[in-house]
């Protein structure tokens, strides 16, 4: 049996801004950590397992300025605490954001004593959403949690998600692109064998000019249009090894000895952020941790179709 | 001694340091001299020449080569720095390319060449890192001891001992010695199996990679090509070279006034590391409430101007064919999305709080049916208003404007003969959906 859980509208202070080489939301990692948290919990009251996470972003606001309007964005930063001698203390800068998300949690195993026991689970699930941390943020508020029994298919499961999503909205939801990466790379590497994939990578987050000869020889500065259509972002998608998987134990000042240790670094793909009315299948929104060992990349489970793509650009969602 | 480029280079490096370091020196003894008496002249005179020469003993090729290679060992080559994420954290850096790659996401194995950084346990062995990494054509220090050629280092030294002694001393720069992380570096489990079995994963920051997208940047913003081409463009003439933009970038600062702290690739960016934004849209700042319009469809016509083209040309496309069930499903595909566009906008409106009541300002023309539909928090303070809004009337009546708004919008190409059947196609979809979506948003205003 498989149910949907829908954590509503959890209001989120000084959340984690900055993942790897991109700022302004958290890392998927953190919203699948979190559910993973909450996973781990139901699995011993309930006997559940919550298998994936979506993410639904209604507001957000970036701990950021501009010094002038064209220019780089900074950081607001407070520093705190202050060392013994009450100066202020050396540290590493950290992007802060608040943020109003919806997740929905897709959950396998089976709720005893039907609709009461829902009732009960929701309670519960409230209860320890707002005692945990999100992002690294404190939790500040949510609507009621909603449980639900999840259809596989068909027309009912349209409909769960069709109200689903209208109650998401005003908001965008984060779907994983990361295959128009991958195709992109291939496209640029037959232009340019040179081309690498951070090249291909930056293609999503620059705007370009190219000037182009006209035909009575004048020159036109062209703007290249985007790779896509839809609201695309460069994305941290997980994390992949830079070390062999050490055995428990075998590096020193680890958390933990008996657990098996590796270094890592950031990976990045290609997001898009998309008005929950364009979802059509709830499992399209859902990320998943990878099931092998060798990358720690999450992903979708079920992706996107093409087909599912509607025309869309940046300036209407 | 045979001539070899590298070694020369090496002499020069040394050489112009030096000069470098003889120069703020002379400056400072000038300095001390003019103030001396004239008693005072002569043994400062004497003091300041053993200083001299001791610092030029210092500077001798060789006896600085086998100091600096003394200290290598204090410092390692790294393409992931533990100390971005806190200064004080100790434990390995990593030196990783090409090992792990995934082929369909970046990282740092992705890199073609990627950029080498240093880190050391203190900035006072900075100097090393400087000194190994320095290029000439192309060619460094280190780069030529990882090939195993010690040649330049031969030419140098005295004796094949010495030489051997040097290389072994900068090649402790290659690897780091202890495996141990810190209890300040990032440490997470991340779950590897249903079955409740995690890997402790150490998350360090890609120099490497930072310097890759460092380097575009500044080359996007300060090289002479694109300087000249964003000129080119100002003034209307061509340019190979494309302009190119990197809106809202972000920049985060590592070791704050002193980069040099942190590794040696961070010194070289002056600790100014760039992010880009994968924020969602901002929601638009100036939307307002629809209070000068008599029907909210004229406000947000503009925004669903592509989707009810698209529409038309489909339309135009099939309309010699049989009403089929897939023209059907199609088209009401395409209505769905509009809709969606259509609530999406609506959300936006419900959704601006602060402005509840809005629709009974005295200038407010909105139709009383669309007024109930955008201004549910209007209830709260408006017995009458929420008694209309139950009655639920003004759903049927916004589900006939919208039909009868996108009919005409369709008639405007003459061919699509749309009428009575398609008007009431649309608004009993949009009648649907519409009491679907105020179920729907009823908690977000209870």
């Amino acid at each position: 049996m498989s149910y949907l859980i829908v954590l509503p509208h959890i209001q989120v202070e000084n959340a984690n801004a900055i993942s790897g080489l991109t700022y302004g939301f958290p890392a998927i990692t953190h919203f699948l950590g979190f559910t993973h948290a909450l996973s781990r919990q139901v699995q011993q009251s309930h006997g559940l397992r919550f298998t994936g996470c979506g993410v639904v972003c209604h507001k957000h606001q970036v701990q950021a300025y501009q010094a002038s309007e064209r220019g780089d964005h900074y950081f607001a930063l407070t520093r705190i605490p202050l060392t013994r001698e009450a100066k202020t203390a050396p540290f590493n800068e950290e992007g802060r954001m608040h943020m109003t998300v919806t997740l929905f949690a897709e959950c396998e195993g089976s709720i005893a004593h039907g609709d009461t026991g829902a009732r009960e689970l929701e309670q519960h699930l409230h209860t320890l959403c707002v005692a945990q941390r999100l992002a690294g943020g404190t939790v500040t508020a949510m609507k009621p949690v909603r449980v639900m029994a999840l259809p596989q298919n068909g027309d009912e499961l349209q409909n769960i998600t069709r109200r689903e999503m209208y109650r998401a909205l005003p908001g965008f939801a984060l779907v994983d692109r990361s295959e128009l990466l991958a195709q992109h790379f291939t496209e640029r590497q037959t232009q340019d064998p040179q081309a690498e994939m951070i090249d291909a990578w930056l293609d999503f987050s620059t705007i370009t000019f190219r000037a182009e000869q006209q035909e009575d020889d004048s020159v036109q500065w062209q703007y290249q249009p985007k790779l896509a259509k839809g609201y695309l972002v460069p994305l941290m998608v997980g994390f992949t090894p830079i070390s062999p998987l050490y055995a428990p134990g075998d590096v020193a000042k680890t958390r933990d000895p008996s657990t098996p240790f590796r270094f890592v670094e950031a990976a990045y793909g290609v997001g898009e952020w998309r008005s929950p009315h364009r979802v059509t299948d709830i499992h399209q929104l859902i990320w998943r941790y990878p099931a092998g060992t060798e990358h720690y990349i999450c992903s979708h489970a079920k992706p996107l179709q093409e087909a599912d793509l509607t025309e869309q650009d940046h300036s209407d969602f | 001694m045979e001539t070899h480029g590298l070694s020369q280079f090496i002499t020069g490096y040394i050489n112009d340091r030096y000069q470098l370091k003889l120069e703020t020196f002379n400056k400072a003894a000038e300095k001390q001299l003019s103030v001396a008496s004239a008693e005072e002249k002569a043994g400062l005179e004497q003091q300041l020449f053993e200083q001299r020469r001791e610092l030029e003993k210092k500077y001798e090729v060789r006896t600085w080569l086998t100091e600096v290679a003394f200290r290598a060992e204090k410092v390692s080559q790294a393409t992931h720095a533990v100390k971005y994420f806190h200064g004080d954290a100790k434990g390995n850096s990593v030196y990783s390319i090409e090992q792990y790659t995934v082929s369909n996401y970046l990282a740092t194995a992705s890199l073609g060449s990627p950029d080498v950084d240093i880190v050391f346990n203190s900035s006072a062995n900075a100097d090393v890192a400087k000194f190994i990494l320095a290029e000439h054509e192309g060619d460094s220090l280190l780069a030529s001891l990882k090939r195993g050629d010690f040649s330049a280092l031969t030419a140098l030294a005295e004796n094949e001992m010495q030489a051997q002694q040097w290389g072994s001393g900068f090649m402790q720069a290659l690897s780091d010695k202890t495996l141990s992380t810190h209890q300040l570096a990032k440490q997470l489990y991340f779950p590897v199996s249903d079955a409740g079995e995690y890997h402790l994963l150490s998350p360090l920051y890609s120099s490497s990679l930072a310097h890759a997208l460092y380097l575009r940047i500044s080359h996007a913003r300060y090289s002479e090509a694109s300087v000249a081409a964003r000129k080119a463009r100002r003034e209307g003439h061509g340019h190979p070279e494309a302009v190119q933009y990197f809106p809202d970038l972000a920049v985060q600062n590592m070791g704050g006034t002193k980069p040099q702290n942190i590794s040696y690739l961070n010194s070289a960016r002056g600790g100014k590391n760039h992010l880009l934004r994968c924020a969602p849209p901002q929601w638009q700042q100036s939307l307002k409430p629809p209070v000068s319009h008599k029907t909210f469809l004229t406000a947000v016509s503009p925004k669903v101007t592509r989707v009810v083209s698209d529409l038309r040309r489909y339309l135009h496309t099939v309309y010699e064919r049989d009403n089929t069930m897939e023209i059907r499903q199609q088209r009401a595909e395409y209505v769905d999305e509009l809709i969606g566009m259509i609530f999406s906008y609506a959300a936006e409106i419900q959704s601006l709080t602060d402005l509840q009541g809005w629709s009974q300002q005295e200038d407010c023309v909105l139709k009383a049916a669309h007024q109930l539909w955008l201004d549910p928090l209007r209830q709260r303070t408006d017995p009458d208003f929420k008694l209309r809004r139950e009655g639920g009337e003004w759903i049927s009546e916004i589900a006939e404007d919208f039909a009868h708004w996108l009919n005409t919008r369709l008639k405007q190409d003459e061919k699509l003969n749309v009428g009575a059947v398609e008007f009431r196609e649309w608004s009993v979809l949009m009648r649907r959906r519409l009491r679907e979506f105020d179920a729907a948003q009823q908690e977000n205003w209870q």
